[in-house]
């Protein structure tokens, strides 16, 4: 044993450094905005958590916030082309938001941009993937804190508005490539676009919202808010679901945990918490897709005098069921999978060589989709306790 | 007489046999392969497992109606020492497969913009001197290691929890009967090394009982956990685009978001296997040394070590090119190098069962 | 063939394996996690009465005390009135010689015959022996444990009783604090430079009669004196001979304490981590012993030594026995944890900041680089250089008595510390975590780990640097082994988890005080469990 201290001694300095970098001799890439380019094929515009030299005082009215940007073909040839202009060397170790034009959604090219490149960059496979819509700088700046450089106050706010809301899905990068060629699932990735934009047009409604989740028409203190989803069929974007209809398609996959919903009732409407209460049963037999979803509702206003529990939950249930499958067949229509049927379909296939060639066809059009909705009110109004 | 055998125990014993069958049941796969057409492996690991252990129950049966005290003896005598060599070479190619997979995730999502020789030469900085320490050293490693790997284990599986799909194990037995049957053979060079490994060191163990004891708790300990870390893969992943990944388990631990956990774990969680593994490895390699020892009549054990330790890293350093002649070499051991471990433990047998018992 | 066999020669690869072992001899299977559930120690009680013959009362002592190796025990024997034989007994050391002279034996030999029918027990007790405490029993038991308190016990030919008188005078002033292992709660005492007074403190602490002090000459030219002390008949007789072998290998020109004599015999003299333990308290020593260990005491050293000792009685404490099991559970995490700081915090910082940046939040990455915005030092060498500036405070503190030495810690910790990161020579961060680790080393109770763990701190400083958490790793391994190969006086370093022996206790939670006067499993001492 006395002997072999000197050879694991001679074996370390055999071994030597591999090629360590000390942590402020980098600049570290927070979100990477991609877009189309003008004179190439794209724009990647980088969000570095450190002030880079010459970026004048506005940069550092947003704490160590700074902006670079390069048109290339790759990201990779973006990283070269920017390296000689950084006084330190680019690091992706703590990227974690990769956000596409819409343009580029929905040309279909997210998957070309980010091949290959991810890894050999240590851009990881669950980085948080968003689609925005208007120039990416802006974009990008709009989306950071004052005074904040990391983007998890914002992360954890959207979290918590897919918990406490519903109104966007939280989607990984390596769940959105799966999306785009496993046909079990079509990617909802979350949708920004700037404060005080146009209205978007839901592709369930067919008409334009002023209401979204985030509040696109509000004032808050990110000029980028998030504004619903974007609905992608394989890898391309086919349209956008408002917050309350990706609440939907939520409670129907399963991934619902909390939200409110404002319904038709009299010559008014009535608001509802809803809360998840089981998973829902999902069924799939010869191109029928059955969902039940198991929801628990209470009344916002539980003083409210002119409601009758029976007829309430009636109405829930018809509402939600309607709703729901006005959405599924809508995205269905544009041959996005959102409802992920795939994933109960599969299970009827013998072989991923069948599975692969029965995905491949527009096989969503024809599903017969039936939603059935279970509620259960947990305070019945005119409840003696509540009066 | 310098084998460094020392003595050891059952707990012992049966860590390493375990941590052994877990890192080489996680580890030892052509990825590619395995999950192209779909995912049996979760199925054919557990069926790898329970063949292994009914074939080295059967070995451990015969050695005991022999009053043989370990491997050895039994290969002593006509052409054992010549049956030996086959299975001195599968034990070291057991060692040299998860120093491959490791070396490969470092070199991929790790240190990118390092070579695969430092990397190696660092696993081999603790390959040998644990290998030099003997087999009593080896055992007490592989216990203290054994909650580090049942951590591994673990979080590996809770930090993939969120990703996990019912749907990603569809289409069920996709790959068809046949290809199952080919992995559960294949299985076999994963859950036959940490038995035949523990055979040869047998006469350290604390009583024969101890040492098929040993082998029988820990191929099962190891087999459950290899069987859970597959179906946690296959829970992740559809099985096409996992064959696309150079290695599945560290992947695996980032698939899911885990930014509410404020620190990032999947780093940490690939040391805590490579820590695990290297014990793994080391186990193969001083049993690979041992066996060697004892039909060539070796009295010392550590130019053997350091000789086949060597051999593992430098093997493991080999398959990482991507020269066709390699790579075939690589599939090759992937699909048949259970035979290297299966013929001669058969011949073994077979002349056992046909001389009967006592020596 | 020659030449491989110079080669072989050369490497050593001729070497048989020789080291020690302690054989197992385990009573059961261990269980996973802690000790087994183990029944209570029946009570032996000793109901004999007191012989009649003295030969008879010598033969049992002699049996009792294991006077053979045990010269602790004198048996005087003289005769009372001149014509009665008669033997005092007491404990070298536990009674004070003065008074056993003055008050017995001169008095019992000067003394006039009784007159006839006069009833021996009754005249000696009422005319002869004028001290103030005495009484007769008939009683063994009694006798026994009077002795052992440090009272002399006078048996007299054909009485079939014995007089029990109190001579107690065992050092009491003149014995130290401890310095060095302070605790809050329990005993204070600290071994003194007499040989004698120390054994008198162990004796006060086990009042047993199978605790044995062998006493020992090294047969240097200086003829230092040493005492062996164990419980005769628990502590395993492999590891007394073990012992025994290495004392009488060891022939010192000059052994100045009882560290000296332990680098001599210990199995790795090139081990940065101690094999023995060395401690200045009774107590720690007591139990010990009570463990089944064995102790060594050295002449002109304030120090006992105690062997076999394992990485985990390195890290406890007498304290966690004095304290509440909860209390004590929650201390000892606090200590592993400051040692785990200790040891890994300083390397773990380099390999992220050097190698894996993405494992720090964004927040903190910003911290760190705004805390080196002018820092002129390279990350790795302001780190080894902090640690080697702590280990500079940390010794002059050591070296400069009294109130000055800590005075040195503060001007060295504060002011230096301060002053070097207004001159931007080192970060803030950097000090805070140096001065963590300096705060968990201080929690290891043992000095000899505390340096061994500066010794691993900075190569794994080295490792982390050269090959971030990979080189970590492969340095925790290789200390992992070290450990596990290593061996104290035969019994393996990492019991009893690795291997895994039945243990007193689990090795996180403080267990039950009632186990602990148990031996331990992985000390195969010949009471075994």
């Amino acid at each position: 044993m006395k002997r072999a201290i000197p050879l694991v001694l001679l074996l370390s300095l055999l071994c030597g450094c591999l090629r360590g970098v000390p942590l402020d001799r980098y600049c570290y890439v927070l979100d990477i905005g991609v877009e189309r380019g003008n004179t190439l094929p794209y724009r990647f515009v980088f969000l570095l958590n450190q002030d880079t030299a010459g970026q004048g005082e506005a940069e550092a009215d947003r704490g160590q916030v700074s902006m670079v940007s390069a048109e290339e073909r790759s990201l990779f040839a973006a990283v070269d082309a920017l390296s000689g202009a950084l006084p330190a060397q680019l690091s992706f170790e703590r990227t974690t938001l990769l956000v596409f034009s819409r343009e580029l959604a929905e040309a279909g090219e997210i998957e070309a941009v980010t091949e290959g490149a991810l890894s050999r960059l240590k851009i990881r496979q669950n980085v948080w993937v968003m689609v925005v819509k208007g120039d990416m700088r802006s974009a990008l700046s709009g989306l950071v804190s004052p005074g904040d450089p990391s983007m998890n106050r914002l992360k954890a706010n959207v979290t918590l508005f897919e918990e406490n809301y519903g109104y966007v899905e939280d989607w990984g990068l390596s769940g959105m490539r799966e999306a785009f060629h496993t046909h079990t699932e079509d990617a909802l990735l979350p949708y920004a676009a700037l404060t005080g934009g146009a209205l978007e047009e839901d592709m369930a409604a067919g008409q334009p919202y002023p209401y979204l989740g985030g509040g696109l028409l509000g004032e808050g203190q990110l000029k980028t808010t998030l504004s619903g989803s974007a609905v992608f069929a394989g890898d391309r974007m086919v349209g956008v679901l408002s917050g309350q209809h990706t609440m939907l398609v939520l409670m129907a996959k399963g991934t619902f945990r909390a939200g409110h919903v404002s319904l038709p009732w009299g010559e008014g409407t009535i608001d509802l918490a809803l809360y998840a209460l089981n998973r829902p049963k999902r069924s799939w037999s010869k191109g029928r897709f059955g969902c039940e979803v198991f929801l628990e509702a209470d009344l916002e206003d539980p003083t409210r005098l002119d409601v009758d529990a029976r007829e309430l939950i009636d109405a829930v249930q018809g509402y939600l069921a309607a709703e729901m499958d006005r959405v599924f067949r809508a995205t269905a229509r544009a041959g996005a999978d959102v409802f992920g049927v795939g994933r109960e379909a599969i299970r009827a296939f013998h072989s991923w060589e069948e599975w692969a060639a029965f995905g491949s066809t527009g096989w969503l059009r024809d599903v017969e989709a039936t939603f059935t909705v279970r509620v259960k009110l947990s305070h019945s109004p005119h409840d003696p306790a509540l009066e | 007489m310098s084998l460094r055998l020392g003595r050891f125990g059952l707990q012992e014993s049966a860590s390493a046999v375990g941590l052994a069958a877990l890192v080489s049941g996680t580890f030892s796969l052509n990825v590619g392969e395995t999950f192209a057409r779909g995912n049996v492996c979760y199925m054919a690991t557990a069926a790898g497992a329970l063949l292994g252990l009914g074939m080295l129950r059967f070995l451990g049966g015969a050695m005991e109606r022999r009053g043989c005290r370990d491997l050895g003896d039994l290969l002593s005598g006509g052409l054992g020492p010549l049956l030996a060599l086959p299975l001195v070479l599968a034990l070291v190619l057991a060692g040299a497969l998860p120093l491959l997979r490791f070396a490969v995730a470092m070199e991929r999502y790790i240190f990118v913009e390092a070579d695969y020789v430092p990397i190696v030469l660092y696993l081999l900085g603790v390959l040998l001197p644990l290998v030099l320490s003997g087999m009593e050293c080896v055992a007490r490693m592989a216990k203290l290691l054994l909650i580090p790997g049942a951590l591994a284990l673990g979080l590996t599986l809770l930090l993939a929890a969120p990703a996990f799909r019912l749907s990603h194990l569809y289409p069920l037995f996709s790959p068809g009967f046949s290809a199952f049957w080919d992995q559960t053979r294949e299985a076999l060079l994963r859950f036959l090394p940490p038995g035949v490994a523990l055979y040869v060191a047998g006469r350290g163990c604390q009583g024969q009982k101890h040492t098929v004891d040993g082998v029988r708790r820990g191929l099962l300990l190891g087999g459950a956990g290899a069987t859970l870390m597959q179906l946690g893969l296959g829970l992740t992943f559809f099985g096409p685009d996992m064959a696309a990944l150079s290695s599945p388990v560290f992947c695996m631990t980032m698939a899911a978001r885990q930014e509410r956990l404020g620190l990032r774990l999947d780093v940490l969680v690939l040391f805590l296997w490579v820590m695990t593994g290297l014990v793994a490895v080391a186990f193969y390699t001083y049993g690979a040394s041992l066996l060697l020892c004892r039909v060539t009549g070796v009295e010392d054990i550590r130019p053997v070590g350091a000789l086949l330790s060597l051999l593992a890293a430098g093997l493991a350093l080999l398959f990482t090119f991507d020269a066709e002649p390699v790579q075939s070499l690589v599939r090759w051991i992937y699909r048949q190098g259970y035979l290297l471990l299966l013929v001669p433990l058969g011949l073994v047998l077979g002349r056992s069962m046909l001389l009967g018992g006592g020596r | 063939m020659k030449l491989f066999e110079t080669i072989g020669r050369k490497l050593r690869f001729d070497e048989p394996d020789g080291r020690f072992e302690l054989l197992e001899t385990e009573a059961g299977q261990p269980s996973f996690f802690h000790g087994q559930n183990q029944p209570p120690v029946p009570e032996m009680r000793d109901e004999r009465p007191v012989p009649r013959r003295l030969k008879e009362s010598r033969r049992w002592l002699a049996a009792a005390f294991f006077t053979e190796v045990n010269t602790d025990l004198i048996l005087r024997a003289f005769r009372l009135c001149g014509s009665v034989d008669a033997l005092a007994v007491f404990l070298n050391g536990m009674a004070d010689g003065e008074e056993i002279s003055d008050f017995i034996l001169k008095q019992a030999m000067a003394a006039p015959r009784p007159t006839r029918g006069q009833n021996l027990v009754d005249y000696a007790l009422h005319q002869v022996f004028s001290l103030q405490e005495a009484e007769r029993t008939d009683r063994w038991a009694q006798v026994v444990s009077a002795i052992l308190e440090g009272r002399t016990a006078v048996l007299l030919e054909g009485a079939g009783e014995a007089v029990l008188l109190d001579t107690r005078g065992y050092a009491g002033r003149g014995v130290g604090t401890a310095q060095n292992e302070s605790t809050v709660i329990g005993p204070s005492e600290a071994f003194h430079e007499n040989l004698r007074i120390s054994i008198t403190l162990l004796r006060r602490i086990l009042r047993r009669t199978d605790f044995v002090c062998e006493f020992r000459d090294l047969g240097s030219q200086n003829n230092v004196k040493i005492a062996l002390c164990y419980l005769g008949g628990v502590c395993s007789e492999a590891l007394l001979g073990e012992i025994k072998r290495r004392l009488a290998r060891v022939k010192p020109d000059l052994l100045l304490s009882a560290g000296t004599l332990g680098q001599r015999i210990e199995d790795r003299p090139w081990s940065p981590v101690p094999q023995t333990l060395l401690t200045e308290r009774p107590d720690r020593a007591a139990q010990a012993v009570m463990a089944g260990k064995a102790v060594i005491l050295v002449e002109g050293s304030p120090q006992a030594l105690i062997l076999p000792v394992t990485l985990w009685g390195l890290l406890l404490t007498p304290e966690d026995s004095y304290l509440r099991r909860p209390a004590g559970t929650i201390l000892r995490f606090v200590r592993l944890f400051g040692a785990a700081v200790s040891v890994f915090l300083p390397a773990y910082f380099l390999a992220l900041a050097y190698h894996h940046q993405g494992l720090l939040s964004s927040d903190i990455l910003s911290t760190v680089i705004a805390s080196r915005r002018l820092v002129f030092l390279p990350m790795g060498a302001e780190m080894v250089f902090l640690l080697l500036v702590f280990q500079l405070v940390r010794e002059a503190g050591v070296r400069v008595p009294g109130a000055v030495g800590q005075t040195v810690g503060i001007i060295g910790g504060l002011i230096l510390g301060q002053a070097a990161v207004s001159a931007n020579f080192v970060s803030t961060v950097a000090l805070i975590i140096v001065a963590l680790t300096g705060l968990g080393n201080f929690v290891i109770p043992n000095y000899d780990l505390q340096i061994a763990v500066a010794h691993y701190r900075v190569a794994l400083c080295l490792l982390a640097l050269l090959g971030g958490l990979l080189g970590l790793a492969c340095g925790i391994m290789v200390a992992l082994i070290l450990l596990a190969d290593q061996k104290s006086f035969g019994v393996p370093f990492l019991a009893p988890y690795a291997p895994k022996t039945v243990a007193r206790e689990s090795l996180l939670f403080r267990g039950d005080i009632r186990g602990q006067g148990r031996t331990q499993d992985d000390l195969n001492g010949e009471a075994g469990l």
